[in-house]
C-alpha cells in the first residue's frame, strides 16, 4: 500500500508542470466594437464571442479564467453552489486589459462554464493579484455560436500598495438597450445571450419569461 | 405708502425666516465641534470655512468670537480636525487628519494625522501654531499648567516627556541647519517615564501619573506591567509568543484526546482563551477597579458587532459589557470607581454621539427625548459646556456660568427657529417583539398625510428620536413622518438585533407595517393619505410594501434601494467575511435561491399598482445601480406608473450635498403630487 501511495506521489509530481493550472495560453487580444465589426474575424465552430465591459485604468492590468465544464447546458442544470470539477486539460487563458478606453470589448472563447481565478493589477513593479478561483461569484458562461454577455469588469487605477478596487459585476439591465445596439451593430447574426454567473436568473424570470 | 412697504418687507422676512428650503437640512453643518477651555474663559470653535475647517475662540466673558486659525494658510489638502484637546487654557492642539497622495496613483500615504498647536492669544491674520515632529501621542495636557503637556514618544524604546509648547518648532516652517527638532526638548532632562519596549498604551492614574502601561518587550512578546517612579516594576501579565501558544494548542489537544477516550469534558485553556495574541487578542484600552482589571477590545474582528468587554488578567477572565453592531465605537469613559462603563462615544452617519450607560449597563440613548451630552467643564467645575439636540433643535452648544445657561453656536444656525412639533414615542407587539417607534406631527394640522421613512442597514442600525434632517425636512412640508425600529435594530439589545436575522423581507416589513397600523388608528392622521419612503434597505421596504399593501400606502419611494435581493446575496463586492455575513443574516444564495427570490421585488412587479419613485447613484458601491436598472426593466415592462431620477457619480450616501438635496426635493415634489 505504502509503495502505491508513494508511486502515486511521484506520478503526481511528475504530472504538475503539465497540468492545466501550470500552463497558459498566449493572452487573449481584446476587440473593440469598431474593430469586430469592420476587421471581422472567424471563429471555430465550438466557440462563441464574448462580450464585456471594461473599465480597467491602472498600468497593465489582466484577469486569469479558467474553463471548469465544457458545456454550458450543464451549467444550467447545476444546482448553485455545486462545486464544480475544472477541465483537467483546459489551459489557463490570460485577458490582457492593458490600454484599453472604457467600453465594450469582444472576443471569441470555447464554449463552457468559466471561472475568473484571479485580477491582476500591477503597479509597475508592485504587483497586486486578487485570487478568485475558488469564489463562485466569479464565473462566467460562454456559449458556442453565440455572443454573451458577460458583465462589466473594473480595476481602478488609484490603489495602495496591498489593495486595489477591483469589481466584477452584472450590469445586464443597466446596459441592456447599449447591449441590443452594440448586438445589431455586430451583425454576426448570432443569437444574443447573458452569460454572468452560472445562471441567467434575471434574464430567465422577466426578459425570457421562461419561469 | 412707506408704512405698507415696511409691513410687505416684514411679512417677506417673516416669511423667508419660517420656511426653510432643503439647502437648509442637507448643507454642512457650521459648527464642527466646540471645545471649553479647563479655566472656563473660552470655548474653541471648529467652524466648517468654505472647504476647510476655520478655528474660532469664544469668550465667555465678552461673548464673542475671533478666528485664530485659518486651515487656508498650511496649504495642504483635504484637512480635517480628528480631535481637539487644550494644553491648559492658552493653547489647543489639534489632532490633523491630512492627506498626502502618494507617487502617480498609487495612494499609499494616504492619510496622515499632525499634532498642531495653536496658540489662542494669535489672531487669524497673524496665526501661531506649532508641530511636533516626533511621533508620538499627547498623554496628559496638565491643564495646570499653561506652558507644558506631557507627551509619549513613540519607539523601539518609549519615553514620556515634558515639553514647553513655546519651544516647539513653528507648525509647516522650513527647518534652517540651526533647528533642532521640537526645540531639541526631548532629551533625558525632561523625561519622566522610560520603557525599555515600544509602549501600545499608557495608563494614567486619577492624579495624571502612569502607573501601568501596555509594551511590546523585544523577544519577549506584549506585556502588561505596573510602572512606578517613571520605571516597569510588575508584571500584571504577558501575552503568550507564537510558539508558547502553539505548544500550548498542541498539550491542550493531546489532553482532551485522552478527556474524550475517558468520556471527560474537554478542557480548556484560559490563558490561551485570552492571551494567545495569534488567535484572540484581548488588549486593555482603559483602567477599571483593580490593578489586574480593564476595560478593553478584542483586535479580532468579530463581523459587525464591536464590543468592549470587562478583562481580568490575573483570573484570566473576560466579559461582554457594550455592544455596538453598526456604529463605530470611538472611545470610552469607565465610572468613577472603575467598576463600570459611564459612556461610550460612537460616530453615527459622520456625527459624534455619547450613549452614557444606567447603573446595570443599559444604554440610554433611546431614553430622554432630549440628547444633552457634557462636553467639557472647568477645572473649578463653575462652567460647563454641554451639546444638545432634540426633534425641534438640529444640534447647539450650551454654555452654563453661575447656572445660567446660554446658547454659543449652532450646528445650523439656518435652522435656528424651527417650529415646535410634536413627538410621539410608543411600542407595539410584533410576533412577541416589542418594536419601537417614533411619530413626528408637522406644527399644525388636525388630519396630517403620513410618510413611512424606514431606516436602512437594516441589522444593527437605528432611528434616534432626536434631530434628523430627512424627517424635519418632510415635517416642514407638512406631513407626519413615521419611522420604526423593526427587529434587527441595534439601540437595544443584542437579542433584538438577532431576531432580524434572515427577516429581510418577512419580520421587518411585518413590524412596519404593523406600527403603521398602530398610528393610523389616531385621528391626527389621515388614513388615506399614506406614502413609504426610505434610503438604501428602507427602500426596498418601500418597494416590498407598496407592492403588498396598496391599501395602506399610495405610493412608495426607493433611493439607493436593493430591488434583487438574490443580487446583493451574490455580491462580488463583498469581501469574504462580508460575504459569510451576508448568509446569515440576509440568506444564502446557494440555499436559499427560492425564498431571496420570493422577497425580490424585481420579480414581483406584475403586483405593482401604486405609483414608485426610484431614485439611484451610478456610483453606488454598495447597492449597485443594477438594482434600480432591474427595477425600471420590469416597471416598463409591466407598464407601471413609476419616476426616474439617475444621479451621475453619485454613491450610496450622496456624499455631494447638491445630490442629497435634489433627493430631497425630488421626493417632496413626488409625494406632494400623490398625497
Amino acid at each position: 500500500m505504502k509503495k502505491f501511495i508513494a508511486l502515486l506521489a511521484l506520478l503526481m509530481a511528475l504530472l504538475t508542470p503539465y497540468s492545466a493550472s501550470a500552463k497558459k495560453r498566449p493572452p487573449i487580444k481584446l476587440q473593440s466594437i469598431e474593430e469586430a465589426t469592420t476587421q471581422p474575424q472567424r471563429i471555430k465552430e465550438s466557440e462563441g464571442w464574448v462580450l464585456v465591459h471594461i473599465d480597467a485604468s491602472s498600468p497593465a492590468p489582466s484577469i486569469d479564467v479558467q474553463r471548469l465544464i465544457r458545456r454550458v447546458e450543464d451549467a444550467n442544470t447545476l444546482p448553485s453552489g455545486k462545486k464544480i470539477k475544472p477541465c483537467m486539460t483546459c489551459l489557463d487563458t490570460n485577458i490582457s486589459l492593458k490600454n484599453l478606453n472604457p467600453g465594450y470589448y469582444v472576443f471569441p472563447l470555447a464554449s463552457g462554464v468559466y471561472q475568473i481565478t484571479s485580477f491582476n493589477v500591477p503597479f509597475y513593479g508592485l504587483p497586486y493579484i486578487q485570487d478568485t478561483d475558488k469564489d463562485r461569484r466569479f464565473r462566467f458562461r460562454v456559449r458556442g455560436g453565440a455572443i454573451t454577455y458577460i458583465g462589466h469588469i473594473e480595476m481602478q487605477k488609484e490603489r495602495t500598495s496591498n489593495d486595489a478596487d477591483i469589481a466584477y459585476l452584472d450590469r445586464y439591465a443597466t446596459a441592456y438597450n447599449e447591449l441590443e445596439s452594440i448586438v445589431n451593430q455586430l451583425n454576426f447574426g448570432q443569437p444574443f445571450f447573458h452569460g454572468y454567473g452560472t445562471e441567467t436568473l434575471f434574464q430567465m424570470e422577466t426578459i425570457e419569461g421562461s419561469r | 405708502m412707506k408704512g405698507l412697504m415696511y409691513v410687505v418687507i416684514l411679512l417677506v422676512s417673516f416669511h423667508s425666516a419660517a420656511t426653510n428650503v432643503a439647502s437648509d437640512f442637507f448643507s454642512k453643518p457650521d459648527v464642527i465641534s466646540a471645545h471649553l477651555a479647563p479655566n472656563g474663559q473660552s470655548v474653541a470653535l471648529i467652524t466648517n470655512s468654505i472647504d476647510k475647517p476655520l478655528i474660532e475662540i469664544f469668550d465667555v466673558e465678552s461673548k464673542t468670537s475671533k478666528p485664530v486659525f485659518d486651515f487656508e494658510s498650511i496649504k495642504k489638502n483635504d484637512v480635517r480636525v480628528l480631535n481637539a484637546t487644550w494644553l491648559g487654557s492658552r493653547y489647543l492642539a489639534l489632532e490633523v487628519g491630512l492627506e498626502v497622495r502618494g507617487v502617480e496613483n498609487l495612494l499609499d500615504t494616504k492619510h496622515k494625522v499632525d499634532y498642531l498647536i495653536v496658540d489662542s492669544y494669535a489672531t487669524a491674520d497673524k496665526p501661531k501654531a506649532y508641530g511636533i515632529k516626533a511621533k508620538g501621542v499627547i498623554i496628559d495636557p496638565l491643564n495646570a499648567d499653561d506652558e507644558h503637556f506631557m507627551f509619549a514618544k513613540y519607539g523601539a524604546n518609549s519615553r514620556i516627556y515634558k515639553l514647553k509648547v513655546a519651544k516647539l518648532n513653528r507648525y509647516g516652517k522650513k527647518f534652517s541647519k540651526l533647528d533642532r527638532p521640537d526645540g531639541g526638548q526631548l532629551k533625558k532632562k525632561n523625561q519622566t517615564v522610560s520603557v525599555e519596549g515600544a509602549v501600545v498604551r499608557w495608563f494614567l492614574a486619577e492624579n495624571g501619573e502612569v502607573d501601568s502601561v501596555l509594551y511590546f518587550k523585544r523577544g519577549e512578546g506584549m506585556r502588561l506591567a505596573e510602572i512606578e517612579k517613571g520605571e516597569v516594576t510588575t508584571e500584571i501579565h504577558a501575552w503568550l509568543t507564537t510558539r508558547e501558544a502553539k505548544d500550548r494548542r498542541k498539550k491542550q489537544a493531546r489532553k482532551n484526546k485522552k478527556a474524550k477516550k475517558r468520556g471527560d469534558d474537554p478542557v480548556i485553556d484560559q490563558a490561551l482563551n485570552l492571551s494567545d495574541i495569534t488567535k484572540t487578542r484581548f488588549v486593555p484600552v482603559k483602567k477599571a477597579d483593580t490593578t489586574s482589571r480593564f476595560f478593553g477590545v478584542n483586535l479580532e474582528s468579530e463581523g459587525n458587532i464591536q464590543t468592549i468587554y470587562l478583562i481580568d488578567y490575573d483570573k484570566l477572565e473576560y466579559k461582554p459589557v457594550y455592544e455596538s453592531a453598526a456604529y463605530r465605537i470611538t472611545d470610552f469613559v469607565p465610572s468613577e470607581d472603575g467598576k463600570r462603563l459611564a459612556s461610550v462615544n460612537l460616530v453615527m452617519d459622520g456625527q459624534a454621539f455619547t450613549d452614557y450607560l444606567d447603573e446595570n449597563g443599559n444604554s440610554t440613548l433611546l431614553s430622554s427625548d432630549n440628547l444633552r451630552m457634557e462636553v467639557g467643564s472647568s477645572v473649578d467645575g463653575k462652567v460647563t459646556l454641554d451639546y444638545v439636540e432634540n426633534v425641534n433643535n438640529a444640534g447647539r452648544y450650551h454654555l452654563t456660568l453661575d447656572g445660567k445657561e446660554t446658547v454659543i453656536a449652532s450646528r445650523y444656525p439656518k435652522l435656528d427657529n424651527l417650529a415646535k412639533i410634536e413627538l410621539v414615542k410608543s411600542k407595539i407587539q410584533s410576533d412577541e417583539l416589542e418594536v419601537e417607534y417614533f411619530l413626528t406631527l408637522p406644527e399644525s394640522s388636525d388630519k396630517a398625510p403620513l410618510v413611512v421613512m424606514p431606516h436602512g442597514g437594516p441589522i444593527g442600525v437605528f432611528d434616534s428620536h432626536y434631530f434628523d434632517a430627512g424627517t424635519r425636512f418632510l415635517n416642514e412640508q407638512g406631513y407626519a413622518v413615521l419611522r420604526v425600529n423593526y427587529r434587527g435594530s441595534g439601540g437595544y439589545s443584542k437579542d433584538f438585533i438577532d431576531a432580524g436575522k434572515k427577516q429581510f423581507g418577512v419580520g421587518i416589513l411585518k413590524d412596519i407595517v404593523n406600527a403603521t397600523n398602530d398610528v393610523l388608528k389616531r385621528d391626527d392622521i389621515d388614513a388615506s393619505s399614506v406614502c413609504i419612503a426610505g434610503m438604501s434597505y428602507g427602500g426596498y421596504a418601500a418597494t416590498m410594501l407598496t407592492l403588498q399593501h396598496p391599501d395602506i400606502f399610495k405610493c412608495g419611494a426607493t433611493v439607493a434601494g436593493v430591488s434583487d435581493v438574490y443580487l446583493t446575496a451574490n455580491n462580488t463586492r463583498l469581501s469574504n467575511r462580508q460575504f459569510e455575513w451576508v448568509k446569515e443574516h440576509i440568506g444564502d444564495a446557494d440555499t436559499e435561491k427560492e425564498h431571496l427570490l420570493s422577497i425580490s421585488p424585481v420579480y414581483l412587479t406584475e403586483n405593482l399598482s401604486r405609483p414608485l419613485l426610484v431614485v439611484h447613484g451610478t456610483k453606488d458601491k454598495i447597492v449597485d445601480i443594477e438594482h434600480a436598472y432591474r427595477l425600471k426593466y420590469v416597471l416598463d415592462k409591466n407598464q407601471k406608473d413609476y419616476e426616474w431620477l439617475e444621479l451621475e457619480n453619485s454613491g450610496h450616501q450622496f456624499e455631494h450635498e447638491s445630490d442629497l438635496i435634489q433627493v430631497f426635493e425630488t421626493l417632496a415634489t413626488f409625494l406632494a403630487k400623490h398625497l
